[in-house]
């Protein structure tokens, strides 16, 4: 047992080595998918349609897109009723990293894994699709899209906000201002301790809200509301490199339980009428249980009442073609639609879901996204890619993995 | 005369090989080191690999070429400083997993141990339900134990659990303080009560099969009780308590699930689920496969040390004695207060936690009784049109029943496959014991137990990115492929036993009468040895049917049943999640009850021997 | 001192009865053997007498005490009733080497270390086994580990000892020695020994007096050659003895006290006794083989094998449809089919009643 375990490691580790250095050169393939998206940023969208319709008949295969969100199975769905030729595999959505691996490891070796995706985490995306040069941007012509939305191509807004229970004897003024997360009392309110709040470390979009809290843009509103909170400006000096920063270590060192599903967080909140404070998606009230009623229950940050800081944080999820696709013209054309306010009220309607399209209704009672915007966090990729080593490292100091 | 002489050799060889290849169990041994070489050496060589390379998420934070060499991940995760960062992420959470197995280890062998003597030398009343029972949290995933002991002790006193009133609270107001709802002591709890099961399999084998006039023997020189359990009963029984111990320890270091959920109150880091988190991070991969490997040498270490302490001069084979003849111990006036207490807690942990399961199915507000419904079974609406397939109720739903058949029929391939892996490889390291080949074959045999699913997913899931096996992309033979192999351990750990019981006469016996080796199996050895065959085949089944994070990466969508359910609880109908749940542990239950109705067969015949 | 009573002793596992009613008294330094096939009940007996099973009725008493009463509720453990158990397959502790297997009794009895350190050396004399003291089991033959388990029994003296076929699990020639070798340890420790075996030459070998079970009932108990000459019954006659003895189905008719006769192969016999004879009846007539006496006498019979073995030759013949079997000194080879006289002589000839089986008269067979 012995001699074979030593054996056994040295021929890995040798053998490991070897391999690690030997796989390390690549060459570049001929580009046939960046050369048509190319080609197809060009077109009219006629021209497209049918250089989609060609291509696809040409192919003899159906079309694959994979996502994090299963909003896209009812817009592949639209889709396929607009263009009668088009045919697609059925759409189940995948968790954001197993679909990372799924695609690096197909992208890695050069290997077709379908034709468009869809995915979220900005630092993932960047690190793991943007610079390997796995997956290529189209910018869609149905809409205007502003310089920051459009490479990687925004698809979709989503917004976490702060939620409470307000049957209690907790109402709609029990939080006013963000600091009162921190736990530590000001001149206007009282902190609040009983924050519940998913850990950064499983759910990489709240590893990019507590990044994007240290940026500039963050810091100006924290400055200004704890201003307003503790009646005094912040003056540093306490080791934090920013007051982002401070805000991060004292919100998280403040989380009183670390839920592991926003779903089931927010359908537990009929009964949390103790003061509990839950940050997770607006559009979870989707699954607040129906023998209840959200509108009546509920205060959300930003939505029925507003809090000083900021409302709530936008993470956005992108639509990228993979470098191996098949069908890069119909993907485009996918994208087209996509855009369009049909393709996208069929995949998303309620609240807490927006698209950078302007024409594009929101849900009743919900605001517009530039209306959001004004008062919250919005992620923003080079920021957290350019911070991600450190302040990623310091935020996992402060969490229990 | 040189070449004469070479001449002769050659002849030599070529006979020694020709008799070498006539034995079966030489082509065997062979044979399955040649499949293993490629099948468990290629993740275990991709494990390693994995360690030392750059993945394309890392290319930031390492500054080098996507899958150049580099030993940031190691020294990343060992000694950073910054922030404190090696001490967080890894020292400080091996050393809370180092405890919770440790404890976990005294409570599974503790528990399975006593109740493993109760029932086999006792004269304890109740012994067969007792045994049916107890096996059953083993059967239950793991963090079904979790999810009750949290609904349990839950209470209005404790924030972290949104200061809910749990079930203990509301019959008898006890409010249980937080460190018995969160953190080291309940991870470690619900670990060993959901090995204690295997500890009694383990155990309970060794109490059945020892000579119980070795005990008496003890009796008769006048030992007391005590002395006979200290000085003979539990060193006989050690070689099956330090494999208990041994594969407790290992399988408690590695869970990902209890302790991820019962740290709601984020006071408790695990070197696993720490090793999740790396995994799922979009940079940080590297380090994930440095733990995976740190994990899978410890538990090595762990091996080697048991193998070499249960020595040879001491051999402790078990030779039967005079079968039913075993005198049980009177527990006397004990014997009431033992059984009720021990049926309340073999209850309470078998029974409760499933039926909180079922009617977690059947609220619309968790938790809230109040809100019963059947809405979530039957009704023929669509419940959320964006899950995967159809989203009518569990009973009415094509796309979970046809989930439901696709995961039995995995289940059943894999466990044909593990199954008769098994039963072969138990048979050439019977028939071949001290070969050296032999020992590798079933050494290897046992790796895919050390190696975490999720990589082990991973590194199959390459393989089906390979020009060569794209045709195995999403199909079931993927799945059947990679499910034979992981669960392929504990189905040679009971083949072996089961064949080191059967004499070598008994197929010389037919040997000589030229039957052929096929026939010999199917119709001598398998017979006799049938229940724990059948057993062998029964602990592949279940653990497939209710595995999912070895599958999330290359099963495809709604082909196999957990990951139908995954896509109903991430799309927040946790109600048809735990209704589905309810169904695999009510299926496995069912088989397993079936199979043992049948064939006799069970479990604990696969691990206990 | 402990004489051993048993009343009525009884012991069912579920329906299945092994032992039923059983009567016996076990006098002091006696040698018991427990004699019967497999299955009888001969185990259970002894390990209910040892306090290893619990009878589900009956009384035992062991010396002054009594060790179990089911009415009374009885029930001291085997610890306490002061015995020494010897099992078929010796039991030792293959954690423990032999030193300590031979000790542990005797710690248990708080002995100080350099008495129990004596006593060992002094059971691995007198059992010849001196240079095994510090191996363990696994590393001794057959014979030596017996010896082991001898010597651990023996240790602390125990007045009563029970051994349940210690021997089967030797080669002949050891289980020959190991024999000699139990009588005189017998003769040496004073004590009680009750042994269970299956093999009845070694019950006659050893036995003081022999219990004859069948079926969990008593079937004879007295001394060895008692059991030999006159068995009991049927079942008794026919277990003990090797090579077996001779029935012959027959009619008795009584014509006085002491005198009657017997058909055998035809012919009309007279049969004497030396005590009074019972009524007319149909009878089975045993004949130990070395009552029939070959080459003269007034029957005939043709030779069907002959089994010589050294130092005696079994000699079968078929009388009509009879097959008949003879027991001859000496090596003597006769030829296959070839026609033998013999006469039955011998005043051991056995009447068994045909209905009950059991036995009802002794006497001799007068041509």
């Amino acid at each position: 047992m012995k001699k074979f375990l030593v054996l056994l490691t040295v021929v890995l580790v040798s053998v490991g080595i070897v391999f690690a250095n030997g796989a390390a050169e690549e060459a570049a393939p001929l580009d046939p998918v960046q050369d048509a998206i190319n080609k197809a940023q060009n077109m009219t969208l006629a021209e497209l349609e049918a250089a989609a319709k060609a291509e696809f008949e040409a192919a003899g295969t159906t079309f694959q897109a994979r996502g994090v969100t299963s909003g896209l199975k009812k817009v592949l769905a639209g889709f396929a009723e607009k263009y009668p030729w088009f045919q697609y595999e059925p759409f189940s959505s995948s968790k954001d990293q197993a679909l990372y691996t799924e695609l690096t490891t197909a992208l890695g070796s050069d290997q077709y894994v379908c034709d468009v995706f869809m995915e979220q985490d900005g630092s993932s995306l960047k690190a793991q699709m943007i610079d390997p040069g796995y997956a290529y941007n189209y910018v869609p012509k149905a809409c205007e899209i502003a310089p920051e939305d459009s490479n990687p191509l925004t698809a979709l807004y989503v917004n976490k906000n702060f939620f409470w229970n307000i049957t209690g004897d907790y109402k709609m003024d029990y939080l006013t201002n963000v600091w009162q997360l921190t736990g530590a009392d000001g001149v206007s309110a009282k902190g609040i301790s009983q924050l519940s709040f998913q850990n950064p470390a499983k759910e990489n979009v709240n590893m990019s809200y507590l990044i994007m809290l240290t940026s500039d843009a963050a810091c100006e509103k924290l400055a200004s509301a704890y201003k307003s909170y503790f009646g005094k400006d912040y003056e540093g000096g306490d080791g934090y490199k920013n007051i982002g920063y401070k805000f991060v270590t004292e919100f998280v060192k403040n989380v009183s339980t670390w839920h592991s599903s926003d779903t089931t967080a927010v359908k537990t909140m009929t009964t949390m009428t103790t003061g509990q404070v839950v940050y997770g998606p607006l559009n979870k009230v989707k699954d607040y249980p129906t023998t209840n009623d959200y509108h009546k229950e509920l205060a959300i940050s930003g939505w029925n009442t507003t809090i000083e800081g900021f409302d709530s944080y936008f993470y956005k999820m992108w639509l990228m073609i993979p470098k191996t696709a098949k069908l890069p013209y119909t993907a485009c054309l996918f994208l087209e639609y996509y855009f369009t306010p049909e393709g996208f009220s069929k995949g998303w309607k309620t609240e807490g879901y927006y698209s950078i399209n302007p024409a594009v209704p929101v849900a009743e009672g919900d605001h517009t996204l530039s209306e959001w915007k004004s008062n919250s966090l919005i992620e923003d990729i080079d920021y957290i890619d350019s911070v991600y080593k450190d302040a990623g490292t310091y935020i996992r100091s402060l969490v229990t993995l | 005369m040189a070449v004469q002489i070479k001449q002769i050799n050659s002849r030599k060889a070529m006979n020694n090989l020709r008799s070498y290849i006539k034995k079966p169990a030489n082509i065997i041994t062979v044979l399955f080191f040649v499949i293993l070489l490629f099948t468990v050496c290629l993740p275990l060589f991709s494990l390693v690999r994995d360690s030392f390379i750059v993945h394309p998420g890392e290319v930031r934070d390492v500054g080098a070429k996507v899958n150049s060499f580099t030993l940031y991940h190691w020294k990343t995760l060992l000694a950073e400083k910054l922030y404190d960062y090696s001490r967080i992420t890894f020292w400080k959470p091996l050393f809370n997993s180092i405890l919770m197995a440790l404890l976990s280890c005294i409570i599974s062998v503790g528990f399975g141990g006593v109740v493993a003597w109760l029932i086999t030398r006792s004269d304890i009343p109740g012994k067969k339900f007792l045994s049916t029972i107890f096996v059953f949290p083993y059967i239950m995933p793991s963090w079904s134990i979790a999810m009750f002991w949290e609904n349990f002790f839950k209470n209005s006193r404790i924030v972290a659990c949104y200061n809910q009133v749990g079930m203990l609270e509301s019959i008898t107001g006890i409010c249980v303080p937080e460190w018995m709802l969160y953190g080291f002591f309940p991870c470690a709890m619900c670990l060993g009560i959901h090995y204690a099961p295997f500890a009694y399999l383990l155990i309970g084998g060794i109490l059945r099969n020892m000579d119980a006039n070795l005990e008496e023997a003890a009796t008769v020189l006048k030992a007391s009780r005590f002395k006979i359990l200290r000085k003979v009963t539990l060193p006989i029984v050690m070689p099956a308590l330090i494999s208990t111990v041994l594969l407790v320890f290992s399988s408690s270091l590695s869970s990902f699930t209890v302790p991820s959920f019962l740290n709601k109150n984020g006071s408790f880091a695990t070197v696993s689920t720490t090793m999740r988190s790396l995994f799922n991070s979009s940079s940080m991969q590297g380090q994930g496969f440095v733990i995976a490997i740190i994990l899978l040498v410890f538990s090595v270490v762990i091996l080697t040390i048991n193998n070499s302490l249960t020595g040879k001069r001491k051999s402790f084979t078990t030779v039967s004695g005079k079968s039913g003849q075993v005198s049980l111990v009177k527990l006397g006036k004990a014997r009431m207060p033992i059984i009720i207490l021990v049926m309340i807690i073999a209850v309470f942990f078998a029974i409760v936690p499933l039926l909180s399961f079922a009617l977690e199915s059947f609220l619309e507000v968790p938790g809230d009784y109040s809100t019963f419904t059947t809405y979530y079974w039957t009704t023929k609406d669509t419940l959320e049109d964006r899950v995967f397939g159809s989203s009518q109720g569990i009973l009415v739903n094509p796309t979970i029943w046809k989930a439901m058949g696709g995961s039995i029929i995995l289940s059943l391939a894999v466990a044909f496959i593990s199954g008769t892996s098994g039963i072969m490889i138990g048979y050439a390291s019977a028939r071949k014991r001290g070969s050296r080949l032999a020992r590798w074959v079933s050494n290897m045999a046992f790796f895919p137990y050390l190696i975490p699913a999720m990589s082990f997913g991973a590194v199959y899931l390459s393989v089906s990115y390979t020009k060569t096996f794209s045709f195995l992309r999403s199909s079931i033979w993927l799945l059947i492929i990679v499910g034979g192999i992981k669960f392929l351990p504990f189905a040679s750990k009971s083949g072996a036993n089961s064949m080191m019981q059967l004499s070598p006469e008994i197929e010389e016996a037919a040997m000589i009468i030229d039957v052929p080796w096929w026939k010999r199996m199917l119709k001598i050895l398998f017979p006799i040895q049938k229940a724990s065959f059948i057993s062998g085949y029964l602990l592949p089944f279940i653990s497939c049917m209710r595995e999912l994070s070895l599958f999330v990466l290359i099963a495809a969508p709604g082909s196999i049943i957990t990951r139908v359910l995954q896509d109903f609880d991430t799309n927040g109908l946790t109600q048809v999640s735990n209704g589905i749940n309810f169904l695999i542990i009510v299926i496995v239950l069912l088989v397993q009850f079936v199979t043992n109705k049948l064939t006799g067969a069970s479990i604990d015949k696969g691990i206990g021997g | 001192m402990p004489k051993i009573i048993l009343e009525h002793v009884t012991k069912r596992f579920d329906k299945f009865v092994a032992v039923d009613d059983l009567n016996l008294v076990i006098e002091d330094r006696d040698f018991i053997t427990l004699l019967g096939p497999s299955g009888c009940g001969k185990t259970t007996t002894l390990r209910m007498i040892a306090g290893l099973e619990t009878p589900t009725e009956g009384r035992i008493t062991i010396g002054d005490t009594v060790v179990f009463d089911s009415e009374k509720g009885i029930d001291i453990s085997a610890a306490r009733r002061n015995i020494g158990f010897l099992f078929q397959n010796y039991a030792l502790w293959p954690h423990m080497t032999v030193y300590q297997n031979i000790a542990f009794g005797l710690e248990n009895l708080k002995w100080d270390k350099a008495r129990i350190k004596e006593r060992v050396a002094e059971m691995l004399a007198m059992l010849k086994i001196e240079q095994f003291g510090a191996r363990y089991p696994s590393e001794l033959s057959g014979g030596q580990q017996q010896r082991v388990a001898i010597a651990r029994t023996l240790a602390p003296s125990p007045k009563v000892l029970f051994m349940d076929e210690p021997l089967s699990n030797l080669d002949a020639k050891l289980r020959l020695e190991m024999r000699s070798e139990l009588k005189r340890l017998h003769m040496d420790t004073d004590s009680t020994f009750v042994y269970v075996t299956h093999d009845q030459m070694e019950a006659m070998a050893l036995a003081t007096k022999i219990c004859l079970l069948d079926k969990g009932v008593l079937q004879q108990y007295e001394p060895p050659l008692d059991v030999y000459n006159a068995p009991a019954n049927l079942f008794v006659a026919d277990f003990v003895g090797n090579p077996t003895m001779n029935f012959i189905e027959s009619r008795f008719e009584k014509t006085g006290d002491n005198e009657g006769t017997v058909t055998l192969f035809g012919r009309t016999i007279k049969f004497k006794s030396s005590s009074s004879l019972p009524e007319s009846m149909d009878v089975v007539v045993g004949i130990r083989p070395e009552f029939i006496t070959l080459g003269k006498g007034s029957f005939e019979g043709s030779v069907y094998t002959t089994l010589p073995s050294g130092m005696e030759t079994t000699v079968k013949l078929m009388v009509g449809k009879e097959t008949i079997t003879s027991v001859v000194f000496g090596s003597v080879d006769y030829k296959s089919q070839s026609i033998q006289k013999f006469s039955i002589s011998g005043d051991g000839i056995l009447l068994y009643s045909k209905d009950s089986g059991k036995l009802e008269a002794m006497g001799s067979l007068e041509d």
